[in-house]
C-alpha cells in the first residue's frame, strides 16, 4: 500500500519567505520528517524492570524531566513519568525494543503513524519556537525536549543538535496542516528552504 | 516651505537624508531620525488638529508619548490609520497624514462652533440633554452622537501587515532607559543576569540626550552610546528600541509591543510590522521616568503651547526651534534649562517664574547669561486662534488669587513646566499600592505585591546622582538574588545642575470677570469649570468625577492631566490629595493596534484545524465540512444544486438500500493495555467487561460522579490485556484524561496504561444492506458471513500488505462495519473501499446523513448525552449493571433520579407528517396556555426519516414512557412554530435491532 505522509499535501519543497540577498546556509531549512517508527513506552506500575538496563544503540532511558538522547537515527524522549517516546528511522527498531523488554513490563504502543513531525534547522529555530509557544528556551539545549503548545497546538519539541540548531518538533497528526502552516508562516521572517 | 525653524547644526538627525511628506495635502520636507511631530516644527507647522468636544485649534504639546493632542490620520501605501501620534511616528518617505476631527479644514472647521457655544456643553451635558422627547433618542440622538463621536476614520480594509507574537523570559526587565534604567541594566547583565532592556523610543537615553551632565567624564549621551554598546555585546542581554511596554499582569508577566517595520524605507515583505512580546520576568526594574506637568491657566491649549522639556528635546535632539520667540512659565527650575539651551542657539527668551525667587544654580546661571526673569508672575490668559500670539501676564498679588497688573507681551510660542509627575503606570498595575509625596506632590510607588522594583525619577529620585546610584545598586542587588555572582559594578562620578524646589502653585486665576477655559486634560476638552461642576454637582469620588469629566480617559490615559485633576479636586474639595486617592492604571498605557494583539491568528493561523487522513479525498468529492470541536468532518456531499437536507436524504438512502461509506477518523480511539485493564473497564463502564472474549466488542456507558451520563461507546477486547476503546468526537479527550484520573488518583493500585490512537488509525464505517458483499470483496479470503462475523465481532486481517482492525459495529443501525487502518494508508483504505463497492451502489455518507440514520434508530448521541440525562433518560437502564459497582452508581439512588415521571427518550412525529420540528422546539399540552406554560421536555434532534418520508425527532419529555400515544405540541418561539405531534416510540426503524445482526 502507498503511504501519504502527514504533511505530502502541505510541504512545498523550495525557498519562502525572506531569502533574497541571502546566503542560503543562513537560512532555516524545514523537512517533514517521515518512514519513522514511533513508539510509547510506558512502564507498568508493577514492574520491577530495571531502566538501567535498557538501552538502543547505546542510549539509555533518560529519567529525568525534559531530558532526551539519541542520535540522528533514534531519540528517546522522556514524557512523563516511567514514560518515554522512542523514534527511529530502524524499521524494526520494535523487535531490538521487545528483545529487552516484555508486555508484563511496558505497555508498548505504536504511534507511528499518530504524529506530523517538523525538522527546523538553523541559527533562527528557537525564534520560531518563540513566536507561538510560551516555553522558556533560554536554557533548551541539545538533549532537551519538552511538551508545549504551540499555537494552539500541543507539541513536543526535541533538541537534536545545537550547532546548528536542530529541533525536531512533533504534533498530532490531524493537525498536520495547521502545525506546518504555523511553522512555515513564522519562519517566513527569517527566510527557509523547505527540503 | 524649507524647514524655517530648523537650526543649521546639531541635533541626532541625518541631515545627509533629506525625506518629504505631505501634510493636509502640502508637501514638506524633514530629516532621517525626525518624528512627524518634529518635522512639522522644523516646518513651523503648530495647528494639528482639532479638539474633541470643542473642535478648538491643537498642536503639540509634547515631544513623546505623553503628548495629548497631535493625533492625526496616517496614510501610507494602501494602509491608513486613525488617530497616530505625530510625537512617536518617525519619518520615512511616503508618508501622508490629514488632520482629525475637523471638516472641511483644520484651518476651518465647521465644527469649531462648538467652541463659541461652549457654555452649553459643560461637562455631562449629554446626560442631561438628549431625554426628550424619548422617541428622538433611536431617530435623531444616537445617529447624531454616533456620527460626532470618535477620531479619525479605521480602515474597512483587511490590514496588509504581519504582525507576530514572541515569548521571552528572563531574569530582569529594565523598562526604560533613562540614567536609572541604563545603569541597572548595566550593573544586572554584568552580574550574569539575563536582562531585557526596552526603550519605547527611537533612542536610547531618555532624558540624558538633552540635559546638560556628565557621567565618568563622559557627556550624558556619550555614556549612553558606549552604555548600549556594551549591552548590546553581551549574549545574556536583549536590548530593544522602540519597544513599548504597556501591561503588567499577574506573576511578572509584561506585554510590550515593538515597532518594527514602520521607520525602514524598504522592509524586508515578510518583515512584521509590529511585534507583541510576552515577557516573564523574575524581577521588572521599572524606571520609566517622570512626565512634565503643563501649568493651568486660561487658553493654555492654543497651538504653540508647550512643556518646556519638550521644547528643549525638540531642540537638541532634532535641531529645531519651535519657537523663535518664546514664553517661558514655570513654577520650578527645569525650565531654566531650556531658556538656557534657547539662549545658546541665540534664542531670547522671557522666564516667567511663578516663585519668589530661586537660588538654584540653574537659576543664577540663566540670571548670569542674562536671560529676562520674571519672579511671581502668571499668564492670565493668551491669544492667537491658530497659534499662539501673545500672553497676558501679570505679578501675582500675595495671595495668588489675582493679578496686581496685567501686561500683554507677544510671543510665538510659551513652553510651560508644573513640574514632574513620576510615571507609574506599570507599577500601579501591578498591584503596586501608591503613596502620596507631598514635598513633590506626586504619587510614589510603595508597596510592590509582585517581584517589580521602581528606580529613578518614576521613583521620585529627581537627580542624576539618585539615578544612578538607584540603578547600579537595585541592578546590583536584585541580579545577585538569581544569580548570586556577587559582581558589582562600581557608581561612576556624575556632575549636573542643581535645582531646587518648586512651587505648589500650578493653577492660575482668572482675569477679573472673565471665563475662560483653563484646560486640565487637553484630549478630553476638561477644564477647570468641568472639574468645579462635577464637584458642584455632587461628585465626590475621583472615579464617579473622571467618569463625569472624562478627565484622564481615552488614548490619552491622563498622562499630562491625572496629577493636575487629583489636585484640582482636593482643592475643590478641601481635602488632602491622598485622601481623594487616584483613578485606576489600566493597561495599556499608550495605544496598541488591533492587529498587534491579534498577532498572526489570522487566516489559517485563526483557529488550528484537525482534519483526517481522508480529509484530501473529500475535499476533491466536494464535500461540505461542517466543525466538530476542531474536526471538519464532511456533513455532506454535494451533487449539482443539492441542498443540505437533499443530500442527507441522499446519502441516509443510500445506506438504508445500498451501502454507504463514513469517516469516522475522528472517533477517539484510546489503547488499553496492563493486567488490571478489563477491572478498571468494568469499574469504569456501567456494564460487565470482566468476561469479554478476546474478539468481542462491546457497547458500553459510562457515568460521571453525579451519576449523569458522561460518554458511551464500544470497546473491543484485542488480547487478554489489551483494550481498544472507542469515544464520541466530541468526548475523546475528556473521556482519557477521566481514565486518567481515576488511574493516578483513585485506583493507583490498578496497573493499567491507556494511550490514545486516535490520530493512529483511518476510520471508515461501512453501513448498509449491502455491506456484507462489500467486506467480502475486500477480504475474500474471510468468512464474513453472520456466523464467521457475528454482529460486535472484531477480526484483524491483512489489508494490502498492511494491518486492517475490522469491527462490526453500526451507528446506523443497519449491517454494518468499521475499518481501521494505520493512518498513512487512509486514503488507500477509502479508495480501495469506493472502488470494490461502485458496482453496489456506495456513495460516501456526511454527519447530516449520519445523524438522519442514528435517530431513526433511536440511537443517542451528544445533543441527548447533554450533561443533564441519567441512563434511564436515554433507555439505556437496561445497561446498569446490577452486580457490580461502577463510576457514579451511588447517586442513581437519589431520590430524584428513581422517580417514576422521570424524563425519558421518546420519538416525536408531527401529525401532519410534514412539518419538520426544529431542534430544541418544547413539548406542551396546550399550546394556547398562557405563560408559563409547562414544559413537558424538549426536542433533542430532528431529521427526515428516510424510511417512511416523513419528519421524526428525538425527544426527552416528562413521564416518557407513558406518553407514548399522547398528541402534545411542539413550540419553538425562535422558529415561530406550534407544531401539533404524537409521541411515538424512540425505536422509529427497526425498534428489534434485526438489521445490525442480520
Amino acid at each position: 500500500m502507498s503511504k501519504i505522509t502527514p504533511l505530502s499535501n502541505s510541504h512545498e519543497l523550495g525557498l519562502h519567505g525572506n531569502c533574497k540577498d541571502k546566503d542560503e546556509a543562513n537560512l532555516l531549512v524545514i523537512r517533514e520528517v517521515t518512514n519513522i517508527k514511533i513508539y510509547q513506552l510506558s512502564k507498568f506500575k508493577k514492574s520491577n524492570f530495571d531502566i538501567n538496563n535498557f538501552s538502543l544503540d547505546g542510549y539509555k532511558l533518560p529519567n529525568e524531566s525534559g531530558l532526551s538522547t539519541g542520535n540522528e537515527n533514534l531519540r528517546i524522549l522522556w514524557q512523563a513519568p516511567n514514560i518515554w517516546m522512542i523514534i527511529s528511522y530502524n524499521e524494526n527498531i520494535i523487535q531490538e525494543i521487545g528483545k529487552q523488554c516484555s508486555d508484563s513490563d511496558f505497555a508498548i504502543t505504536d504511534l507511528s503513524h499518530s504524529r506530523a513531525i517538523l525538522e527546523v534547522k538553523g541559527k533562527d529555530a528557537l525564534n520560531v519556537i518563540k513566536k507561538g509557544s510560551p516555553l522558556n528556551l533560554n536554557n533548551f539545549r541539545k538533549n532537551n525536549c519538552a511538551n508545549s503548545v504551540y499555537h494552539g497546538i500541543t507539541v513536543s519539541i526535541d533538541m537534536i543538535n545545537d550547532d546548528p540548531i536542530t529541533l525536531n518538533i512533533m504534533a498530532l497528526r490531524s493537525f498536520a496542516g495547521s502545525f506546518h502552516h504555523a511553522i512555515t508562516d513564522a519562519s517566513l521572517e527569517f527566510g527557509f528552504n523547505a527540503i | 516651505m524649507s524647514q524655517e525653524f530648523r537650526i543649521s547644526s546639531g541635533g541626532l538627525i541625518d541631515r545627509s537624508k533629506e525625506i518629504s511628506f505631505i501634510f493636509n495635502g502640502k508637501k514638506y520636507t524633514g530629516y532621517k531620525g525626525d518624528t512627524l511631530a518634529s518635522a512639522l516644527l522644523a516646518n513651523g507647522v503648530h495647528l494639528i488638529g482639532r479638539s474633541f468636544k470643542y473642535h478648538r485649534p491643537r498642536g503639540i504639546i509634547a515631544a513623546g508619548v505623553e503628548d495629548a493632542n497631535g493625533k492625526v490620520q496616517l496614510y501610507k501605501d494602501s494602509i491608513t490609520e486613525p488617530n497616530v501620534n505625530v510625537t512617536e511616528v518617525e519619518l520615512v518617505e511616503g508618508l501622508r497624514i490629514e488632520s482629525q476631527n475637523c471638516w472641511p479644514s483644520v484651518n476651518f472647521d465647521v465644527g469649531g462652533i462648538n467652541n463659541f457655544l461652549n457654555r452649553f456643553f459643560p461637562a455631562g451635558f449629554y446626560y442631561k440633554t438628549f431625554m426628550w422627547p424619548k422617541s428622538f433618542w433611536y431617530n435623531v440622538y444616537e445617529p447624531f452622537i454616533r456620527k460626532a463621536a470618535g477620531m479619525g476614520k479605521a480602515s474597512l480594509d483587511p490590514d496588509p501587515d504581519r504582525y507576530e507574537h514572541q515569548y521571552e523570559h528572563c531574569d530582569v526587565l529594565v523598562v526604560g532607559s533613562g540614567p536609572s534604567g541604563i545603569s541597572s541594566a548595566l550593573s544586572a547583565a554584568k552580574n550574569g543576569a539575563r536582562v531585557i532592556l526596552a526603550e519605547d523610543k527611537a533612542r536610547f537615553g531618555g532624558s540624558l540626550l538633552t540635559d546638560n551632565v556628565t557621567i565618568g567624564n563622559k557627556k550624558g549621551d556619550e555614556w549612553v552610546e558606549d552604555s548600549i554598546s556594551e549591552l548590546k555585546s553581551m549574549p545574556n542581554v536583549i536590548v530593544k528600541k522602540r519597544s513599548q511596554v504597556f501591561g503588567y499582569y499577574d506573576h511578572n508577566m509584561l506585554v510590550m509591543f515593538e515597532r518594527c517595520k514602520d521607520h525602514l524605507k524598504n522592509p524586508e515583505p515578510y518583515t512584521p510590522r509590529q511585534r507583541l512580546w510576552y515577557i516573564r520576568a523574575k524581577h521588572v526594574l521599572i524606571s520609566t521616568g517622570s512626565i512634565e506637568r503643563p501649568l493651568i491657566f486660561a487658553n493654555n491649549d492654543r497651538p504653540g503651547i508647550m512643556l518646556a522639556t519638550s521644547a528643549r528635546e525638540y531642540l537638541k535632539v532634532y535641531g529645531v526651534l519651535p519657537g523663535k520667540n518664546p514664553i517661558i512659565f514655570t513654577n520650578n527650575d527645569t525650565a531654566y534649562e531650556t531658556a538656557i539651551e534657547f539662549k545658546a542657539n541665540g534664542i531670547e527668551s522671557i522666564v516667567l517664574d511663578t516663585r519668589k525667587s530661586s537660588n538654584a544654580g540653574v537659576v543664577q546661571e540663566a540670571k548670569a547669561l542674562g536671560i529676562d526673569i520674571k519672579f511671581n508672575h502668571g499668564i492670565a490668559n493668551t491669544s492667537g486662534y491658530k497659534k499662539v500670539k501673545s500672553a497676558t501676564v501679570g505679578e501675582l498679588n500675595e495671595s495668588k488669587n489675582g493679578y496686581k497688573n496685567l501686561t500683554t507681551i507677544p510671543c510665538d510660542s510659551i513652553f510651560v513646566s508644573g513640574n514632574w509627575t513620576p510615571t507609574v503606570h506599570l507599577a500601579s498595575q501591578s498591584g503596586n499600592k501608591l503613596k502620596y509625596e507631598s514635598e513633590t506632590d506626586t504619587f510614589l510607588p510603595n508597596q510592590s505585591r509582585q517581584q517589580e522594583t521602581v528606580i529613578g525619577s518614576a521613583n521620585g529620585s529627581f537627580t542624576l546622582k539618585e539615578s544612578l546610584t538607584d540603578g547600579f545598586s537595585k541592578g546590583y542587588q536584585i541580579s545577585d538574588e538569581i544569580t548570586k555572582n556577587g559582581i558589582e559594578t562600581s557608581i561612576p562620578i556624575s556632575d549636573e545642575k542643581d535645582f531646587g524646589s518648586h512651587d505648589k502653585f500650578w493653577c492660575m486665576p482668572l482675569p477679573n470677570k472673565k471665563h475662560y477655559k483653563r484646560f486640565v486634560d487637553f484630549q478630553n476638552d476638561v477644564a477647570v469649570s468641568d472639574i468645579q461642576l462635577a464637584v458642584r454637582e455632587g461628585f465626590r469620588s475621583i472615579e464617579h468625577v473622571k467618569r463625569y469629566t472624562t478627565l484622564g480617559m481615552a488614548t490619552d490615559q491622563g498622562k499630562t492631566s491625572n496629577l493636575n485633576g487629583l489636585q484640582l479636586v482636593s482643592d475643590l474639595e478641601k481635602k488632602i490629595v491622598p485622601e481623594v486617592g487616584h483613578t485606576t492604571f489600566r493597561p495599556p498605557y499608550t495605544s496598541v493596534t488591533i492587529g498587534t494583539i491579534i498577532g498572526r491568528e489570522v487566516g489559517k493561523n485563526y483557529r488550528a484545524t484537525r482534519k483526517s487522513p481522508m480529509h484530501e479525498w473529500h475535499e476533491k468529492h466536494n464535500a461540505v465540512f461542517v466543525d466538530a470541536g476542531l474536526w471538519l468532518r464532511p456533513r455532506f456531499y454535494k451533487r449539482g444544486n443539492e441542498t443540505l437536507q437533499e443530500a442527507a436524504k441522499r446519502e441516509a438512502l443510500n445506506v438504508r438500500q445500498n451501502v454507504g461509506i463514513c469517516d469516522v477518523t475522528s472517533l477517539g480511539k484510546i489503547d488499553i493495555k496492563g493486567t488490571d485493564s478489563a477491572e478498571f473497564l468494568n469499574r469504569v463502564y456501567t456494564n460487565a467487561f470482566l468476561k469479554l472474549p478476546v474478539g468481542k466488542a462491546r457497547y458500553g456507558v459510562m457515568l460521571r460522579e453525579d451519576g449523569m451520563v458522561f460518554d458511551d461507546g464500544t470497546t473491543t477486547r484485542l488480547a487478554e490485556n489489551h483494550f481498544h476503546m472507542t469515544t464520541t468526537t466530541a468526548q475523546a479527550a475528556n473521556v482519557l484524561s477521566h481514565l486518567e484520573y481515576y488511574l493516578q488518583v483513585v485506583w493507583p493500585e490498578l496497573d493499567v496504561n491507556v494511550v490514545s490512537t486516535t490520530e493512529q488509525w483511518a476510520g471508515a464505517a461501512i453501513a448498509g444492506p449491502k455491506s456484507r458483499e462489500l467486506l467480502q470483496r475486500l477480504f475474500p479470503e474471510e468468512d464474513m458471513s453472520n456466523e464467521g462475523f457475528p454482529f460486535m465481532g472484531f477480526k484483524e486481517l491483512e489489508f494490502k500488505n498492511t494491518i486492517a482492525r475490522v469491527f462490526r459495529i453500526s451507528f446506523s443501525g443497519e449491517l454494518a462495519y468499521e475499518m481501521n487502518v494505520m493512518s498513512d494508508y487512509g486514503e488507500e483504505m477509502w479508495n480501495e473501499i469506493i472502488s470494490q463497492g461502485k458496482d453496489l451502489g456506495i456513495q460516501p455518507y456526511g454527519t447530516e446523513a449520519l445523524s438522519t440514520l442514528r435517530i431513526e434508530m433511536g440511537h443517542v448521541a451528544g445533543s441527548e448525552i447533554d450533561g443533564r440525562t441519567i441512563a434511564y433518560d436515554l433507555s439505556l437502564e437496561g445497561m446498569l449493571s446490577q452486580k457490580k459497582d461502577f463510576i457514579g452508581k451511588r447517586s442513581l439512588s437519589r431520590k430524584a433520579f428513581t422517580e417514576d415521571n422521570r424524563e425519558k427518550i421518546v420519538g416525536v412525529v408531527p401529525i401532519d407528517k410534514k412539518t419538520s420540528i426544529p431542534e430544541g422546539s418544547y413539548l406542551v399540552e396546550n399550546a394556547k396556555a398562557g405563560f408559563p406554560n409547562p414544559k413537558l421536555g424538549h426536542v433533542s434532534a430532528s431529521c427526515w426519516s428516510v424510511e417512511y418520508d416523513n419528519p421524526f425527532s428525538l425527544a426527552i419529555i416528562k413521564d416518557g414512557k407513558n406518553k407514548k400515544g399522547e398528541k402534545l405540541f411542539a413550540v419553538s418561539p425562535l422558529k415561530n412554530k406550534i407544531i401539533p405531534v404524537e409521541i411515538v416510540s424512540q425505536h422509529y426503524v427497526d425498534p428489534e435491532g434485526k438489521r445490525v445482526r442480520s
